[in-house]
Parts: C-alpha cells; structure tokens; sequence
C-alpha cells in the first residue's frame, strides 16, 4: 500500500519538473520562430503575420557572404577532422601506452576545457611563429577544436565491434593495412558519418576560437552575427535566429531517419 | 616495442596525435610562457624577458595612488565567476536530475522522443539561443508585455542564459544512468518504511552518483569560462574570467595578464575534474543521439 | 678697367661654372624627384584584381556607397566592422594581415603610426586632395596628410529624450548626477578612452590627467552610477535611443541625427564643460595585399558627391569641399550635425594619452567593469 502512494506522490513532482524543464528549453526558441514572422518592425511588438523580413534576411549579402565563408570553413573541417580522428582511433586501437595517453588526453582537451583557453593559446602561438591569420590557419584550428568531437562516436564504434572478427583476420595473415581498409573502415562508415555530421556543427556554430582568429576575410557566420547582437534585438535577427534553429534541427532529424533507414 | 592496434597500421593515428600536439599541446605551453613574460613596451605582444608580473599583477594592484594593495578588481571578477559557474551547477542539478529520472520512467518510445528533444537545442547555435533571451527578457520583451521585469543586461540574464545553455548538459549524463537503474530498489525502499528524503539520499542519488559527477563537471567548468552569455544578456558591465581573458588579449592589450588567467582557468579545470572524479562522456559529445553514435 | 676684366672674366667663368652647376644639380634634383613625380602623375587608375578589404566601424558607411564604388571600378569590397579603435587596434598587433583600408580616429593614428602599422601613401598627391577643405590639409596627427585621407568628422556628447527627461543636463556634471534617475534606461559607450574622459570631464579634470587623486575621482564617479545602466556598449544605441530603451545616454552626434530621424524626441547636447571632437580617417595599414584598389577607394572617397554621401548616411560632416550642396537643407541646418561656434568652444581635439596614463586608464577600466 505506501510503496504505491509514495511513488505515485514522488512520480508527479519529478514529472511536473521535467515538463517544466522541457517548456524551459522550447519556449525561447518557439518565441523565436513566432516573431520570426512577425509583420511590424518592432522585434519583441507582435503586429501581424509576415514573411517580409526572411526576404530582407535572404537579401542580405553581408550575411549571405559569411554563411558561405563558414560553409566553406565547415566542410573542410568536417571531412579533415573525422579522417583525422578515425586514423586515431584505428591506429591507436585498445590498449595505450602511457605516452599515446598523455597524446590522446591533449587531442580530446577541447572537449573540456573552456574554449577560451585554446583560442588565446592558439593566437599567442601563431604570433609567436609568425603564423599569419588567414584561411588555412583557421581551418588548422578548426580540425583540431573538431578531432575529439568526431574520435567519441568512432572509438565508441570500434569498442562495439567484435574483437573475434581482427583475431580472425590476424590469423587468416592480413596485414594490418588490409584489416583497416576491408574489414574496420567499412565497419564504422556511419560512425564516420555521425562524426562529419557533428563537426559541421560544431565547426559552423563556433565563436570564440574564430573571433580571436578571424582575419579580413574570414568573417565566419557567428562573428556577423555576434556583431548583429550587440546592437540587440531586431526582426532581422529574429529571421536569422529562427533559421538557425529550423536548419540544423531539420538536418538532425533527416540523418537520424536516414541512419535508422540505413541501420535496418 | 611497438604497440598493434588489431583495427590497422598504427601510423595513421598520427595526423590526429600531430594536431593535438601542435594545436592544442603547443598553444597551452605558449600561453604558460607569455604568462611569465614581459608585456610588450607598446601595449600587446611579449618581451622575451622573465617575470611574475603578470601573476603579481593579478593579486596585487598598484592602486591610481600609487599604493600597493589586494587586487580586488581581478578577484572580484574571478570570484564572481565562480559563483556565477556554482549557481548555475545547482540550478542545474535541481532541475536536470528530476528530468532525467522523469525521462526515464518513460516508456522506451518516449524515452527516444525527450531525449532528442532536450538535445535539439544544443544543435542551434548558441548566439541563437542567447539571443532568444534577449528577445524575452528585453525591456518592451514578452516578459515584460506579461508584467514581468526587465532583466536584460542583468546578472539575472546571464545566470538564466548560462542554465539553458548548460541544462542539457546535466540531463543527459544523469539520464544516461538513470536508464538503466532498476526503479524496484525505490519501492523497496518506500516498503521498508523509509520517508521519501532518505529514499532520495540513501538510494537514489547514490545510484546516480556518477551520471551526476559527470554532469556537474560538465556544466561548471564551461559556465566558468562562458564569454558569450555574459557579454550578450549581461550587458557587458560585471566581468567573468572568459571576458576577462577577452579584454586582455584584445581592447586592454596586456598578453601577459591574459595568458596567466588562462592558465589560471586551466587550473582551475584540472582542480573541478579531480573534485569531481569525472567519467563519462564529454560535455557537447553527450549529445550526439545514441542513433547517431553507432548503428546497431 | 683691368680689374673690371678679370672680374668680368670670373664673373663669365663663374656664370659658366654656375651654369654648369646648375645643370648637374638639376639634373640630380630630377633624377631624384622623377619616380615621385611620376608616382604623383600616374595615380593608379586601373584595379588590380577585383578585392579590396575594408575594415570599418559598423554600421558607418552607406552600403549603397560601396555599391556604386563597386559598379564604378570594378572592385569589390569586402566590409569587416569593429566598435572601437582599440579592439581595432589589437587585431591588427595580434598579427591579423590583409586588411586594405582601415579607419582610425585622429588619436589612434599618431598610436599606429608611432607603431609604424600605417603604409605611407602620401594622400595629398592624390588628385582629388584639391577637394580638401584647407583645415584639414595638415592635421595635427598627420601633418602633409602622409598616411590618412580624411573620413568623417564628429563630436561625442549626450542625448536624450526630451519627452522623457526633465530637467535636460547640459554637462557632463549634470549628466552623470542626472543617471541615477533613469535607472536601466542609461547607456554609456563600452570604450575606456570615452568614458573615462568624460568622466574626468565631469569631475573637472583634464583627460589624460596622470593625477592619481583626480583619476580615483573619476573612478569613484563612475562607479556610483554603474547600478544605473543598462549596458555598455559601443553599437546599437542609435536604436536604444529611437525606441526608448535608453532615454539619456553617451552619443555621437551623427549617430544622434539618424536616431532623430526615427523619433522627433530625440535631442543631443554638447557638454558645456568639454568634449572631444574627432576625425576619423582613412588608412592603409601594414601588410595590405590590395594597395592600389585602397588608393582608388581613398582618391574616391575625396569626390564630393561620394562624400555627401557618407555624411547624409552617417550625419556626421565631411572634410571635402563641394559635398555640402549635395545635402538637404535639413540636415545643414540639424543642430546635432552642425555645432554653433559657441558650442565648439567647449570641443577639444581628441588627443593619445602617454603610455603611463594608458595603464592608468586600463587600472581604472577594470575596477570600474569588475
């Protein structure tokens, strides 16, 4: 009899505050992409449905520029970083020396610490070499912010794989290069492929280590953006933040249909 | 002797390792050395000259008076951080355990469905997030239309800006083992006769403990060196170390200030993750969706 | 008669030496001058490629202008923006290469110059430096114009709404005592030098006053009415003063006039206890990859169709002649666009600080921000 009462009084709370924490997360980006279409020129003032400022927005070519600019940014980095983290993964395999320890905990730092440190650090280090800032320099920076991000789901792969398929192909004489490109690489193609998926993001949605590296023509989407900002609330970055939510969110949702399609 | 990775020839981990140590390895080691440089007779850049200026300079001020005193600016601003990065973890955590234990009392199908709705934010760029609070919480915002305050340009709005940026961050990794936690042990322990708060503190978050651990190391350390939020919801007026950094490495000049309260905060980091005994999966990592991580 | 000879003799010879003199010294003088003269006279009229990277203030100079350039020349222009010449200034030292053209206040001129950031174009060779109103032919930051071309011209004051505050203040003084009733409705730039100036102003010192008592004044100043802003900030307040979101606040006067243009309310004040009055310039800064298409711009800059162009989008005066028939009478005649000389009175030149006042200034800036 208490079991069922206590429960039943502990499951309404926890579920009014989990309801609460969900209304939390969407109520700002729902207001977002309700005043996206917004007719008046008054950002936070309702005043009639519109779809006038998404063709001021699409207008832009400032802001058209710097979304191409991170495009541009991006899928290099995508493709680099996952390349660069699946040959860690694969060639560091399972057990790890204590030096490939040290070497893997540097290459995952990003994953914790606060990105304004790398950023500072990687501008200190390039003005102490010389290292002018420009595109490749910031693609350099970008692949390294983004290798940690795509190593977690391919090692993940790979610690999922059963082992008894290497031994085999050990045994069988393939050479290790063999394995890699007949039995691993085709083994974790869609880990490779969640890896790209989100290093684009990151890539594109990063601010700090692109605002201490930006140079005249590297002006990323976010650094425009962050400029629109500071100038605070308006229907234009109303439009651009409602597409910044809309785009990646639809993009998320088609790859896990996509992935699901695949998997089955 | 040499290490065999059974997955293929260990050499093509090499570009990885070679970015880390140039990128992430070098970086940290140069700005360790800038914060024992001198600072630049023109404003930025280094000397090449050794010095505990920069550390000095950050306890101890040389007042407009000339006199020598307790650098209350800097350790405001550092102090501040910290209870900004603390309040922001115990909102977090209120919140975000209750969540993950509703999640996962779910069915299974529901359970996918929340999940991949507590991590859709984290896939919008964070200024469109920020700035979805801008537009609720500015003067002549939906708060105040409603007859809330104003709090734009408040501690307030970047307390609130920090915990919906970091809630995900908590769910997640509490969710993670909450899933697999066997609800029964609650009822045994209702049975047993204990109050519902010795349910909590004797069996529930026990269980939790590590998904919990995660969590708060996860949300703390990035709340402690947050520069967007503050810059764009506080109005710019209270520094926190990550703007603090800003501001040094960019209007104020001063690389070797800078630089030490890097590395500073790297110490701080390193201090967070051993207090906190930190496992799991990583900060933004933790929400790749698991269909996405590998397909079974 | 003999002497008369010999000296008629010399004289001839001495002619003939001086001639022959003269002949040698004019020909070195023309060797020397000839690749200035040809520089001079062979102003690039031709682009070399199609870029040029404009790094500018935001939101300070009319799109449509660098349309029309482009549509004109040929080349386009790629358009970076920064909100102070500080954050500007660190970019560049940061070791940030590329950009073309740069826009530096008077001060922050002498600073890159001393710095030597600055490539030395001489401006006033270029053939539309006849436009130049004579005063600002020889600057005091950058006397024979050897690395800037003049921009825009302003002063930096306050404003307010007038259907909103009451009494209006008419000095920094009463600006800052006015802030307290206003509560979340104050603004002041996020810019060291201004602020602290200002506040200086308003406690009766001088900027760049290395007075530590004077300086502590200020700080204790700014610090009583840092409760009573709403933000810091360098950009966005022509839109936090037309919606009322900021109803008294730290202001160019430009920025004022397109503020007015969107609410009638709008008022802006020159401090009768003093002021900076700035120019702005353009620069070409070290490590530029598209000199000769910045040297179009800048030559292009100085036409005075192009610069009443500038000034009708930014409500700021130019210093090209002409360019005032191309303004409508209002705007000639706005108050916040054209000082009487009775307000300019209280304008002084915006001038660097010495290195030592800077770090005080810095000191000063992080107790206050904390």
């Amino acid at each position: 009899m208490r079991s069922t009462v206590e429960v039943r009084r502990q499951i309404p709370s926890v579920a009014s505050i989990g309801i609460l924490a969900i209304a939390f997360l969407y109520v700002p980006l729902m207001t977002v992409l309700v005043f996206s279409f917004n007719r008046s020129e008054d950002a936070t003032v309702w005043g009639g449905f519109s779809t006038k400022w998404y063709s001021t927005v699409l207008h832009n070519s400032d802001l058209i520029r710097a979304a191409k600019f991170s495009l541009s940014l991006a899928v290099p980095s995508a493709l680099l970083a996952s390349l660069f983290a699946a040959g860690l993964a694969i060639g560091i395999g399972v057990v790890h020396s204590r030096r490939i320890v040290l070497l893997q905990m540097l290459v995952n730092a990003p994953l914790i610490l606060p990105e304004i440190v790398t950023a500072v650090g990687t501008l200190a280090l390039f003005s102490a070499v010389k290292i002018p800032l420009n595109f490749a320099s910031l693609l350099a920076a970008h692949v390294a912010l983004c290798i940690p991000f795509a190593f977690l789901p391919i090692r993940s792969r790979l610690r999922d794989l059963d082992p008894a398929i290497f031994e085999a192909a050990e045994d069988l004489g393939a050479s290790s290069r063999r394995v890699m490109l007949r039995i691993t690489a085709p083994l974790i193609i869609p880990a490779v492929f969640s890896a790209m998926l989100l290093t684009f993001i990151i890539s594109m949605d990063d601010f700090l280590t692109s605002m201490f590296l930006s140079g005249p023509s590297t002006t990323t989407l976010p650094l425009y953006i962050f400029g629109l900002l500071k100038l605070g609330v308006s229907p234009e970055v109303n439009v651009i933040s409602a597409l910044l939510l809309v785009i990646p969110t639809v993009g998320l949702l088609l790859s896990v249909v996509w992935i699901r399609k695949r998997g089955k | 002797m040499k290490r065999k990775s059974p997955f293929g020839p260990s050499g093509v981990s090499y570009p990885a390792l070679t970015m880390g140590l140039l990128l992430i390895g070098a970086p940290l080691l140069v700005v360790s050395l800038f914060s024992f440089l001198k600072r630049g007779s023109f404003g930025s850049g280094v000397v090449y000259k050794f010095t505990t200026d920069a550390y000095s300079s950050i306890l101890i001020q040389t007042n407009l008076i000339g006199q020598h005193s307790l650098n209350t600016a800097y350790l405001s601003i550092i102090w501040r951080s910290i209870v900004l990065a603390l309040s922001v973890t115990v909102i977090c955590l209120l919140v975000g355990i209750p969540t993950a234990i509703w999640i996962a009392l779910q069915k299974k199908s529901v359970q996918k469905i929340l999940i991949i709705l507590v991590t859709i934010p984290f896939w919008v760029n964070v200024l469109a997030r920020t700035y979805a609070w801008m537009l609720l919480l500015a003067d002549k915002g939906l708060l105040s239309q409603i007859g809330g305050p104003t709090l734009l340009y408040t501690n307030w709005a970047t307390l609130i800006g920090l915990t919906y940026a970091f809630l995900p961050f908590m769910v997640l990794p509490v969710y993670a083992v909450a899933e697999k936690m066997d609800f029964r042990t609650l009822e045994a322990g209702f049975d047993l006769g204990a109050s519902g708060w010795r349910v909590l503190f004797k069996v529930l978050l026990p269980t939790l403990k590590y998904g919990i651990l995660s969590g708060i190391a996860v949300v703390f350390i990035p709340a402690l060196g947050a520069y967007v939020q503050p810059s764009l919801l506080g109005g710019n007026k209270s520094m926190l170390i990550g703007s603090l950094i800003n501001d040094q490495f960019g209007d104020s000049r001063n690389w070797p200030v800078g630089s030490a309260l890097a590395v500073l905060l790297v110490l701080m980091t390193i201090f967070a993750l051993g207090t906190f005994k930190f496992r799991g999966r990583f900060g933004r990592s933790a929400t790749v969706p698991q269909d996405l991580g590998g397909v079974e | 008669m003999n002497t008369k000879k010999t000296l008629g003799k010399q004289t001839r010879r001495l002619q003939r030496h001086s001639l022959v003199i003269a002949a040698v010294v004019t020909s070195l003088i023309a060797a020397v001058t000839a690749p200035v003269a040809n520089a001079a006279g062979s102003f690039p009229t031709k682009p070399v490629g199609t870029e040029l990277n404009l790094y500018n203030w935001s939101n300070y100079i009319d799109p449509a202008l660098l349309t029309r350039f482009t549509a004109e020349t040929g080349i386009k222009v790629n358009l970076g923006v920064y909100d102070s010449n500080a954050s500007m200034l660190a970019k560049l030292e940061a070791g940030a290469r590329g950009y073309d053209i740069i826009v530096p206040t008077d001060y922050m001129v002498q600073v890159m110059k001393a710095k030597g950031l600055l490539v030395r174009i001489n401006a006033k060779a270029f053939p539309n430096a006849v436009n130049l109103k004579k005063e600002f032919k020889n600057p005091y930051f950058d006397m024979n114009r050897w690395y800037t071309v003049p921009y825009l011209h302003g002063t930096t004051g306050f404003a307010y709404l007038k259907d909103k505050v009451d009494p209006a203040p008419t000095s920094w003084k009463e600006f800052y005592a006015a802030l307290p009733k206003y509560t979340g409705k104050t603004t002041l730039f996020d810019d060291k030098k201004e602020v602290i100036d200002s506040a200086l102003r308003a406690t009766g010192a001088t900027p760049c006053t290395s007075s530590p008592t004077k300086l502590q004044k200020a700080l204790d100043l700014l610090k009583s009415i840092k409760p009573n802003l709403n933000t810091l900030a360098s950009s966005g307040n022509i839109g936090r003063l037309s919606s009322g979101a900021s109803v008294l606040l730290m202001m160019y006067n430009g920025a004022t006039y397109r503020a007015k243009l969107a609410n009638s309310n709008v008022v802006y004040v020159y401090p009768s206890d003093g002021m900076p009055l700035w120019q702005d310039n353009f620069a070409i800064p070290v490590g530029a990859k598209n000199i000769v298409n910045a040297k179009i711009f800048l030559n292009w800059m100085m036409d005075p169709k192009n610069a009443a162009q500038a000034s009708i989008y930014a409500g700021y005066n130019n210093a090209v002649s002409g360019s005032d028939k191309y303004l409508s009478s209002a705007m000639q005649n706005d108050p916040a666009i054209n000082p009487t000389d009775a307000q300019l009175n209280h304008a002084v030149a915006m001038a660097p600080c010495s290195t030592a006042v800077n770090d005080l200034y810095s000191t000063l800036w992080v107790s206050f921000k904390g």
